[in-house]
């Protein structure tokens, strides 16, 4: 680089003595810590995910044994309770309205 | 060539790229060794024959990052290696001090041509590769680099 003035920062350094025996030494000691840590942090990873899994579950309340109740009027009808879920709803007026049509079917 | 012979005939070249980016031999050698731990990592699909640009390339993305950590640790306060500074009983101190300052302040498509042309010891071809670049530009860019140098010393007061 005879453009530039002849400078020490610009000279051809001699880099430290023993640099392959330093990286020699470097690499004997050097396990492999990268894939060491990749094998910590699944198990972490993993229990992680369960502990979310278990608290983003939703809690249901606990559930009543199904109840059978047999209709006395209609034989063989029987009505069953079904299990109360955490969603209640609003109370609304119930309407029975006529069926606008009814066809019969005759079963042969 | 195998590992240990690339390291060692190119250490010297690869620690001088080094050195125009840390501007300290520890930090240096260590962005040298870093490269080479990496390249053993590797070294189940390295052809050792032409890793020399590999090995450049390497160390030019570890150098850019060491030199960043250090401004970032300086600007923190927290310790870091000093720069070397040019011998004070050298009459050339000052013209030393203010090159490495020109070089600092080449933008690093410049640099890296710069440091691999003086110091890599690679023809333009193999250069290029290195960087990514074309052939041809390896020229353009040395001498943009030299030009602009020289006319930071000139304003400098060291024309």
């Amino acid at each position: 680089m005879d453009e530039l003035p002849d400078v020490p920062a610009l000279r051809v350094l001699e880099p430290p003595a023993g640099g392959l025996a330093a990286l020699r030494e470097r690499l004997a000691a050097r396990p492999s810590r990268r894939r060491r840590w990749w094998w910590l942090a699944l198990p972490a990873v993993a229990a992680a995910a369960i502990a979310l899994l278990l608290l983003g579950r939703p809690r249901h309340p606990p559930v009543a044994p199904v109840s059978v109740l047999p209709d006395p009027t209609i034989d063989g009808l029987y009505w069953v309770a079904s299990t109360p879920g955490p969603r209640r709803l609003p109370p609304a007026v119930l309407r029975i309205e006529d069926a606008p049509a009814v066809a019969m079917i005759e079963l042969r | 060539m195998d590992f240990e012979q690339l390291y060692v005939a190119h250490e010297r070249g690869l620690y001088n790229v080094a050195y125009r980016y840390v501007w300290n031999a520890d930090d240096a050698r260590d962005v040298v060794h870093d490269a080479f731990v990496r390249l053993w990592r590797k070294r189940a699909t390295v052809d050792w024959d032409r890793a020399a640009g590999l090995a450049y390339t390497i160390v030019l993305g570890l150098a850019r990052n060491r030199r960043r950590s250090l401004a970032i640790r300086r600007a923190l306060g927290l310790p870091a290696r000093e720069v070397e500074r040019p011998d004070a009983a050298l009459a050339a101190a000052r013209l030393d001090a203010a090159v490495r300052s020109c070089i600092d302040e080449l933008p690093d498509r410049l640099r890296s041509v710069l440091v691999m042309c003086q110091y890599s010891g690679l023809d333009h071809a193999a250069i290029a590769a290195a960087l990514g670049i074309a052939t041809g530009t390896v020229g353009s860019r040395r001498n943009e680099a030299v030009a602009r140098i020289r006319a930071r010393l000139a304003e400098l007061g060291h024309g």
